[in-house]
């Protein structure tokens, strides 16, 4: 991996903490229709979450159906 | 929120994510990077994921890694399967806010628009690309990259 994660960095390993700020730059943003968008999921099917953090992204960014 | 018909997927090298995202029981997650997914799901998902999606992901990547991982999303994804990222993004001509806010991101390889776009045409045929920099209230510029199996 190429990232920092001493110092304040280190507070994005715990689960809490990167939840909440992935909460806040996706799940209020002015820019979240072009995520929905983007992220268009199928009604069925499979959905592979790369890097998928606590695995809320996804729930926060999917289109609501 | 999820499609209920969606079978979800996840790895993330993070133990505590991963114990958290298992604690949701709303998928099936994996600690560890995409050879040790490939090495449990690889098998049963060859050929057969209809979405992946990758979210800031890439930036914390070297470009061998990088290739690695878009390897293996090559390989898991349907023909027509669509692979989703977004990420931030250096332009050549930005401006000095959102490059001095970009240059504390956790992700040490943070690529110009046309680098990542060249990232993904080396494993995709046909890759789309947004750039943003309005997302959120943070001066920042992020590109949305979709690319098809």
């Amino acid at each position: 991996m190429a990232e920092r994660t001493r110092g304040l960095y280190s507070a994005l390993g715990s689960s809490r903490i990167y939840s909440a700020v992935q909460a806040l730059l996706a799940g209020r943003q002015s820019g979240r229709f072009l995520l929905e968008d983007h992220y268009r999921l199928p009604e069925t099917g499979i959905v592979l979450d790369v890097g998928c953090g606590p695995g809320l992204m996804v729930e926060n960014v999917a289109p609501r159906v | 929120m999820l499609p209920p018909g969606c079978r979800y997927f996840g790895f993330d090298p993070n133990s505590d994510y991963i114990d958290k995202a298992n604690a949701r029981g709303r998928g099936t997650f994996v600690c560890g990077t995409m050879s040790e997914f490939l090495q449990q799901y690889g098998e049963q998902l060859k050929g057969a994921v209809d979405v992946i999606v990758c979210c800031g992901v890439l930036h914390h990547l070297t470009d061998a890694q990088s290739h690695e991982l878009l390897q293996g999303c090559h390989s898991l994804l349907k023909v027509g399967g669509r692979l989703a990222c977004v990420e931030p993004t250096r332009l050549i001509y930005q401006d000095r806010l959102s490059s001095l806010m970009q240059s504390f991101d956790r992700g040490a390889n943070i690529r110009l628009d046309l680098e990542w776009v060249r990232l993904l045409q080396q494993h995709f045929a046909r890759v789309e690309s947004r750039v943003a920099n309005n997302f959120n209230w943070i001066p920042w510029v992020h590109i949305l990259l979709t690319a098809v199996r």
